[in-house]
């Protein structure tokens, strides 16, 4: 998978929807679990602030979680050229 | 299966019971909670005694990945009017509540000393809560998530639900309230601080290919939606310059339409560039239409920072109160959300002693201080007075109608339908969808329950029975709209709106949006419609509909909301609006004057619209 894009986040876009966390989950589990996502985000309501957590070990760069980013707070970074060269 | 957890707070006893059944038959949300209040509250019930119930339903689409699938509504009989109550909120709550394997909330009786239900893993168990009575909704939801777990969701009464004034609101996630109609009241009689709620569980669909397909389509019509943008961009914001050009304003207790400064003041621009700092949304959503403000500008406000600005506050506070400031507008409702109130309400009983007070009808002596439009250290002294229902607080704490009528010459002055203070815009400048929906909600002057999905906020009525038609023929062919409907309400070939037949449509539209559980922004009133929800109900629960079924079971649901409140004295008399709208003209834009309304065209209206619904 060196190939594929990395995911990258920059919290101080994030809205909080969440909708990372039931894109994530619903495709890698097949339920919407936000608890069970590779992507995790923290929502401080009152003084509002996001803390956007990734767990590279499990996440498949799948991406999906990227297309329903509205903010652009989850963004995919093109790999490295050498990683690229190096899977394919 | 939806579950619905049964609550006897008496008794401290806690029962689950599948109503499945329920929620095959009217959808889910405020469908299943008007079932069971009609159900369970018995006919002449006092709204503040134990035989009232609050009701809390998560519709069956919350918490799956459509846009903006967050809503809970809470439904209980309205101590304000005395009749159907209920308020939608967005927030987290809802899934929250789904994850936790609970659809359904109902309280019973009332509990002993206060107390607070927390719920996880489908169960429920109560605690003592006198240690946050008495405490605002900030710090009710900081001590328990403090206590429990930040990975608690709390929803919560302050102080005004406590003392059980009348318009209290219930909150979630600090900001989200379910505002209209007093529901906090009831939530205070029963002694229930607050729920709380962790859910770590998981929703399937029944036809998950299916489901993805919708999904995709979902997210594509509401994004494709012009609206999309500027609510983005604006929030509800987006409203208040057209409301000022069209001298729809509620200014100073509506007898305003519009003010020279309007935009250069509290307008969506200055919004926009002075105090926005981004953009926040609700569980699920894409819009965001909420946004994160901080005041920048020296003063007594540097460095307040909130969620709004809402059109909402604006036109409570800018318009119908007169606060040239937003910092000032952004304060009182912190007022109203830290304790408590409903934003309209409050706003509507503190214009309506002024005007009163203008009129020498109550005494400084009386109120304990002098009281004028635009004068923000009387506005937030009396929010807080009504909130603790302290000196004449305790008098507004009652709402205008019941205010009105210890305050002998006051009628005049108590802007509300059926009990409930009318909101953001007057019906002279446009008596369409949305202004005339006051009259026909069945939760009384409110706007929120009619919107026309083709509205064209700019332009005016054609006649008092004709809205023009704001898209195209190609938008109305496209429209997800029943095609015999379509036909009834704009003709054929479309050509305008019939008023009646619009705003039976719009409510029922909205009652759909309400019950499955998503949020009625344009973006998305405007995008899906009964056959995409009949398609997507199919999809995620696996049971059988299709636009007409979706269709007859939210004119089931609204039949029996209006058999609620014939039960509790409703007849077709109080389909009417405040004297002022028949007898006043309204001074709009550049020293234009709309005329008053002609009372025969608007009972008119009523008897087509009623003669839509059937029976009165
Ligand atoms: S989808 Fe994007 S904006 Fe929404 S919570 Fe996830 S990171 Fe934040
Ligand atoms: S890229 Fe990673 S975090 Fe995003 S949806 Fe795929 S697996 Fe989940
Ligand atoms: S459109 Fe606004 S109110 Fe509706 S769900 Fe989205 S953020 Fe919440």
């Amino acid at each position: 998978m060196a190939d594929r894009a990395e995911l990258t986040a920059d919290a101080s876009r994030c809205t909080g929807c969440r909708l990372c966390m039931l894109a994530c989950s619903f495709a890698n589990h097949r339920v919407h679990r936000p608890g069970a996502s590779y992507v995790r985000v923290e929502v401080d309501e009152k003084e509002f602030a996001c803390r956007i957590f990734i767990d590279r070990e499990k996440c498949r760069r799948c991406l999906v979680c990227v297309e329903f980013c509205e903010s652009g707070a989850l963004q995919a970074k093109a790999a490295p050229l050498a990683a690229s060269a190096e899977g394919a | 299966m939806a579950v619905l957890l049964k609550v006897d707070l008496t008794g401290g006893v806690i029962e689950k019971e599948d109503v499945t059944g329920w929620e095959e038959r009217y959808l889910g949300g405020v469908g299943v909670n008007t079932a069971l209040l009609s159900d369970l509250v018995p006919a002449g019930a006092d709204p503040l005694g134990p035989d009232n119930v609050l009701l809390f339903g998560v519709g069956p689409l919350v918490g799956t990945m459509l846009p903006t699938a967050c809503r809970t509504e809470a439904t209980a009989k309205s101590p304000l009017s005395g009749r159907f109550g209920t308020a939608s909120s967005g927030g987290s709550f809802g899934p929250y509540l789904r994850y936790a394997g609970v659809e359904y909330l109902a309280f019973f009786g009332r509990a002993p000393a206060p107390a607070l239900l927390v719920v996880e893993e489908g169960q429920g168990r109560l605690l003592e809560a006198g240690d946050l009575w008495g405490l605002t909704v900030w710090e009710t939801t900081d001590r328990i998530r403090a206590k429990l777990g930040h990975e608690y969701r709390v929803l919560a009464i302050g102080p005004a639900g406590e003392n059980l004034v009348r318009f209290a609101s219930i909150q979630n996630d600090y900001f989200a309230s379910f505002g209209r109609t007093g529901l906090g009241a009831v939530m205070g009689s029963k002694n229930l601080k607050a729920v709380a709620v962790r859910g770590d569980g998981g929703l399937e669909v029944a036809h998950r290919q299916e489901f993805l397909k919708l999904r995709k389509e979902a997210f594509a019509r509401v994004k494709a939606e012009p609206s999309f943008g500027f609510m983005k961009r604006y929030g509800s914001m987006v409203v208040a310059d057209p409301f000022d050009a069209t001298g729809a304003l509620p200014g100073r207790n509506f007898t305003v339409g519009s003010y020279p400064d309007w935009e250069q003041t509290r307008g969506r621009k200055i919004f926009e560039t002075r105090y926005k700092e981004r953009d926040v949304a609700c569980f699920a959503c894409p819009i965001a239409c909420a946004h994160w403000s901080r005041v920048r500008e020296e003063g007594p406000w540097l460095g307040l920072a909130t969620r709004g600005l809402e059109v909402t506050f604006v036109m409570e506070f800018g318009a119908k109160l007169e606060l040239k400031s937003i910092p000032e507008i952004f304060r009182c409702v912190d007022i109203c959300n830290h304790y408590g109130l409903d934003v309209v309400s409050a706003a509507g009983c503190v214009a309506f002693l002024t005007e009163a007070f203008e009129n020498g009808l109550i005494t400084e002596r009386e109120i304990g201080f002098a009281l004028a439009f635009g004068d923000f250290a009387a506005i937030s002294r009396l929010l807080l007075l009504i909130a603790n229902r302290e000196g004449i607080g305790d008098l507004l704490a009652e709402g205008v109608l019941r205010a009105s009528r210890r305050l002998p010459g006051s009628e005049r002055f108590a802007m509300h339908v059926k009990g409930v203070e009318i909101p953001v815009k007057d019906p002279r400048a446009k008596c369409d969808t949305f202004t005339f929906g006051y009259l026909t909600s069945t939760r009384g002057g409110d706007s929120l329950r009619a919107r026309s999905p083709v509205e064209a906020v700019l332009q005016g009525m054609v006649d008092f029975r004709t809205e023009p038609l704001g898209v195209d023929a190609a938008h109305i062919e496209k429209l997800d709209m029943p095609v015999r409907l379509k036909r009834e309400i704009f003709g054929d070939p479309p050509g305008a709106v019939d008023l009646p037949a619009m705003t039976r449509y719009a409510e029922d539209l909205i009652t759909i949006i309400n019950c499955v559980g998503l949020c009625i922004r344009p973006p998305v009133l405007r995008s899906l419609g009964p056959d995409f929800y009949a398609r997507v109900l199919r999809a995620v629960t696996g049971r059988q509909y299709d636009e007409e079924s979706v269709l007859a079971a939210a004119a089931a649901v609204w039949e029996m909301q209006r058999e609620f409140n014939r039960r509790e004295g409703e007849t077709a008399a109080d389909y009417r609006y405040p004297e002022r709208f028949y007898r006043e003209g309204l001074p709009g834009k550049g020293g234009s004057t709309v005329p008053a309304l002609d009372s025969g065209q608007v009972e008119a209206n009523v008897l087509a619209y009623l003669r839509l619904r059937g029976r009165n």
